[in-house]
């Protein structure tokens, strides 16, 4: 705004600038009086809203104001539906609906349910069962250790917080190998493994559970639905053969089948497994030896001279 | 005039203004600014769960919170001032024709981002060569499967529960789950979880089961780095209460008995079924000379239809730029694995799998829009050029 000095100063100026604008009409609109330019009708003028322009009506002065209030109850009611209140709720089962997926295995201890990776292998076991767990699941996958550590999960041979504390021993136990046997790396939720047999597709080892191991029968059904057999009766849990063992009894099983499938989803064709369950004060002990039928089988002699060894850690 | 006439006149003025439409706009554009800058700490997921899809937020600006009305609603109150001042209310003829089409390219625009928002699903089938799948996994979602098996071990039926319904579970608010043939209460819900043994020189605050426990990590910004936990109790024969502990990446669910039949209850993320399997019969990858660079990778798959009920097998080609398109499902060669893998190791392939009712509405709403802006600018154009030729005709 430029001044004329002969027009009485700054505030003179002012005023009558300010008066100017008034007759111009609400918020700087034309007045009235103030000629359009003929010819070219104004698709939008200025505070007005495209329809109210198209209409002619006059603009409504509130609708701002109205629209903030709107906008604070819409905020208001999200805020106050979004809140989750203390307290039990209730989640109502939708239908069943068919099963989707490709299976699973069903049973397993919850030391195999978190002591193998989640990343499908490079067989194509966890794929192939189902799991369908992206590769990067491997930031996941595996326990840390005992210490509260960040989860390892590098790979299976991670050691685990019942680490081995000597070459013939581990936390629980003490043992005698067969010299035949080749102890393998450390496994997660394994006392101890070892490579059996000349094919280098048996193997043999230990898993000490807290409680009852997810219960000794189940775990028993499990292994023979590892075969694809039916669970044991109560028949046949009744006269499973007992053994002296840990200084108390154990159960021993004997499965084979065409076919056997591991935790991994790997597969073994005309497959046997010999398997002992113990259990010793608050924990379960689990003996495993699985493998090619006809090398498990030559494997029974040590497999009893092994469980005959083993001692717990007092 | 009444005062309901009066209200209704009002929000109708309100909801179709143009000062509505440039706030909105400009909200839109800070919350486009702000989700950007987070999503570097965030991830895309959550900043696309917290800054798009919600009704509001508080954005953490250092000491002070921001709260800030959602993409959700900014961009519902949008559709509605579009709709209500930019066609309903607008005056129609031959002058405004060509915004008024421009404006519904715009309305279809947004309505697809909401068909998408409300219905589409995504996730991914990975495949090794010879593997057949009926169905495909969510990269991020979650659900609690409880499986009805048979004596055999074999699952017959599901319920299905989303993570969504079980989130924020604690001791003190339990998510009691009814209509299972068992009960079942989730009692904690971890939404990124490890599982590590309990050592003898540390307590816990919550459950230990065979050894085990859950601890309850910070989300990873890639959200499907993220392994939800959850507590889950089931009666047990001696009348108390079982207590179980499942894990989206464990390697294998959780198995009960109820009632004379086993169930296995599995943390897993979401499934979804297709109405076709897909096979793959040969993953092919060519890498730059000298380098173990993908140059082109592509899966060669049989397609099997089993909706038409005849098991018609065809095959297909899925590279890159060439997706499969089947009964509303786009499956995109989207990556492969093992990385790192040495040359001869079987590799496995993984599909992007979408369904997405609006897959095309962007496209239409683009070439809408484009006519629209055609119609309207080139009526102006040639107005224009009539005035001018009228003014040269005068002089």
């Amino acid at each position: 705004m430029r001044v004329d000095p002969s027009s009485g100063g700054v505030g003179p100026a002012i005023r009558r600038e300010r008066s100017r604008r008034a007759s111009r009409g609400p918020e700087g609109a034309p007045s009235a009086a103030a000629p359009r330019r003929a010819g070219r009708p104004e698709l939008l003028e200025r505070g007005r809203s495209l329809s109210e322009a198209d209409r002619g009506r006059p603009r409504r002065g509130r609708g701002w104001r109205t629209g903030t209030a709107l906008a604070g109850l819409a905020l208001v009611a999200s805020l106050s539906s979004c809140s989750r209140g203390a307290g039990p709720r209730t989640v109502e089962a939708p239908d069943a609906r068919p099963f989707v997926g490709d299976g699973f295995t069903a049973g397993a201890s919850t030391a195999e349910r978190f002591g193998l990776r989640a990343v499908p292998p490079a067989s194509g076991g966890a794929a192939a069962n189902g799991s369908g767990a992206l590769p990067n699941d491997a930031t996941h996958a595996g326990l840390g250790d005992a210490s509260g550590g960040a989860p390892n999960g590098a790979s299976n041979t991670t050691s685990t917080g019942a680490a081995t504390a000597a070459s013939n021993g581990s936390q629980h136990l003490r043992w005698t190998a067969p010299a035949e046997w080749t102890r393998g790396p450390e496994r997660m939720m394994r006392e101890v493994t070892f490579a059996v047999g000349t094919s280098g597709e048996a193997e043999c080892y230990v898993s000490v559970l807290g409680g009852d191991g997810g219960g000794i029968a189940a775990n028993l059904d499990r292994w023979r639905g590892q075969f694809d057999r039916a669970p044991f009766t109560e028949a046949e849990l009744a006269s499973l053969p007992r053994i002296d063992c840990l200084d108390t009894v154990a159960l021993v099983v004997e499965i084979d089948g065409e076919r056997f499938e591991g935790m991994g989803g790997q597969a073994l064709e005309d497959a046997a497994m010999l398997g002992a369950v113990a259990s010793i004060d608050t924990h379960t002990v689990f003996v495993k030896l699985t493998g090619p039928r006809d090398e498990v089988a030559a494997e029974r002699e040590r497999f009893h001279a092994f469980l005959a060894s083993l001692e717990r850690v007092r | 005039m009444s005062a309901v006439a009066r209200i209704g006149g009002g929000l109708v003025a309100v909801l179709s203004s143009m000062t509505l439409a440039g706030v909105l706009l400009v909200l839109l554009g800070v919350l486009t600014f702000l989700g950007t800058l987070e999503q570097a700490e965030f991830g895309l997921y959550e900043v696309q769960r917290r800054y798009f899809e919600s009704l509001y937020l508080v954005h953490d600006a250092g000491p002070i919170g921001i709260p800030l009305p959602g993409g959700g609603l900014v961009m519902g109150l949008l559709f509605v001032n579009l709709l209500v001042g930019g066609v309903v209310r607008l005056r129609k003829g031959r002058r405004t024709a060509g915004i008024l089409v421009a404006h519904l390219g715009m309305l279809i625009m947004l309505a697809s981002g909401f068909v998408e928002y409300a219905k589409s699903v995504d996730g991914h089938v990975t495949l090794y060569e010879g593997d057949e799948r009926a169905w495909f996994q969510s990269y991020t979602e979650t659900e609690l499967a409880v499986v009805e098996l048979d004596a055999l071990g074999r699952p017959q039926r599901e319920w299905v529960f989303t993570d969504d319904a079980l989130a924020g579970a604690a001791p003190s608010a339990p998510a009691i789950v009814t209509g299972l043939p068992f009960e079942l209460t989730v009692t904690h819900w971890f939404a990124n979880a490890d599982v590590l043994p309990k050592g003898p020189m540390f307590e816990v605050a919550v459950p230990v089961v065979d050894g085990v426990f859950a601890r309850a990590s910070e989300r990873d910004p890639q959200a499907e780095r993220n392994a939800p936990a959850a507590y889950l109790e089931v009666p047990d024969a001696d009348g108390g209460h079982a207590t179980g502990l499942v894990w989206a990446f464990d390697a294998a669910p959780w198995t009960i008995s109820a009632g004379g039949v086993r169930y296995a209850l599995d943390l897993r993320k979401e499934r979804y079924p297709m109405p076709f399997a897909v096979r793959l019969d040969t993953f092919t990858k060519e890498d730059h000379p000298g380098t173990n660079m993908p140059a082109w990778f592509s899966s060669d798959v049989t397609v099997t239809e089993h909706a038409s009920g005849a098991d018609v097998a065809r095959p297909v080609t899925i590279s890159m730029n060439q997706p499969l398109r089947e009964e509303g499902l786009v499956l995109y060669q989207a990556s492969w694995g093992p990385q790192g893998a040495r040359p001869g190791q079987r590799l496995f392939s993984t599909l992007a799998v979408v369904n997405n009712p609006a897959d095309q509405w962007p496209l239409v709403s683009c070439l809408v829009i484009a006519a629209g802006l055609l119609v309207h600018f080139g009526r102006t154009l040639v107005r224009y050029v009539r005035r001018e030729a009228n003014r040269e005709g005068r002089a």
